[in-house]
């Protein structure tokens, strides 16, 4: 159930992502300035809505899980 | 207790000069300002060269914090205006010829370019950890305090926590990264030859170069912090989960809950409780 809805996070970020590709290398590159702007603001919506969905999803997994000790992590060999 | 003991006490000349690991951290930065030097001059910008090296000095002998800062901005001023035209147009070549160091970047590559970058490159990363060691060792950030109580010094890092490991790190690393962004760069370069933004909007090959650069920089800053964000979500407590999900749900369903509220008000004050 949190799987599903963790991959679609990751997926609306790869499509922001994609979205800032395209107004860059297909409408600004070929002087298509207004069509940027939207396209831009769809591609920030897409990211913040992704990531959105991934916090809830990592947050709601998190809540199931029982609360466990974090391990103390063992220091490297100091020389001095 | 001596300097290097006390963690909140910042460390003179002389101590670095007696701790192995210091005196070693600033023969690297300095040894990386020779070459930064050599590559500057080789660009054909002698007096500027000499002010960038001169303002990185004193950050590696006295602790000055802005030297980092003050030799990036020197050195960024140079790669557009290397013989320092436009500042001292008594030479008049900047008005003569142009700003030269963006033509430069009408080149894919050149071995003088891998050079300074990983020579500036080392200089800063030396530069850092050896002010981390010698004045401060996290950004000054005093927790609220009572008025009247005096601020809190921030400690520097110990000198103990030096590993051997380190420098394999920092020279790996450096040259990583430098190789990695000249064969980002030479991508870009193959790809953008400005025609298309040259005949629409009349940008030049070396500034749609610089566009795409930036475009790349930011997607990939974008990208990484969407990672890092993830990553230390997952790092959170059960507690701290709950109370984030709680949050988001108080946020989403903010005024359903409110119109309810109201009503349950509204009908216990009528029926008088």
């Amino acid at each position: 159930m949190f799987l599903s809805r963790e991959i679609a996070g990751w997926v609306l970020v790869a499509l922001g992502v994609f979205t800032f590709g395209v107004a860059y290398f297909a409408l600004l590159r070929n002087a298509k300035v207004l069509p940027a702007g939207p396209t831009v603001v769809v591609g920030i919506f897409l990211f913040r809505g992704g990531i959105h969905l991934l916090k809830v999803a990592v947050a709601a997994r998190l809540c199931q899980q029982p609360d466990v000790k974090k391990p103390v992590v063992k220091q490297s060999p100091r020389l001095r | 207790m001596s300097a290097s003991g006390n963690p909140r006490k910042t460390l003179s000349l002389m101590d670095i000069f007696r701790q192995p690991a210091l005196r070693t951290y600033m023969i690297i930065g300095l040894t990386a300002l020779l070459i930064c030097y050599t590559q500057l001059l080789e660009r054909g910008s002698s007096s500027g060269a000499l002010i960038a090296v001169l303002v990185a000095i004193p950050g590696l002998t006295s602790r000055w914090v802005i030297s980092p800062a003050l030799f990036l901005i020197v050195t960024t001023y140079l790669m557009i205006d290397p013989e320092m035209g436009f500042l001292m147009p008594i030479y008049d070549s900047f008005a003569r010829y142009g700003p030269r160091g963006m033509y430069r970047a009408n080149r894919d590559f050149e071995l003088s370019d891998l050079l300074l970058a990983g020579s500036i490159l080392v200089y800063l990363v030396a530069q850092l950890r050896l002010l981390s060691l010698t004045y401060l060792g996290m950004p000054d950030d005093p927790p609220p305090r009572r008025k009247g109580q005096p601020e809190p010094a921030a400690p520097r890092r110990p000198v103990e926590s030096i590993d051997d490991r380190e420098l394999f790190w920092m020279f790996g690393l450096s040259a990583f990264s430098t190789l990695l962004a000249t064969v980002v760069w030479i991508g870009i370069a193959r790809y953008e030859n400005g025609a298309r933004l040259g005949q629409d909007w009349g940008i030049e090959k070396p500034v749609a170069r610089w566009m795409m650069f930036i475009w790349l920089l930011m997607t990939a800053l974008i990208v990484v912090h969407a990672v890092l964000r993830v990553r230390a979500l997952h790092r959170m407590s059960r507690q701290e989960a709950r109370l984030m999900l709680q949050d988001m749900l108080w946020s989403e369903t903010r005024r359903e809950q409110e119109r309810i509220y109201q009503w349950r008000r509204w009908y216990r004050a009528r029926r008088g409780e």
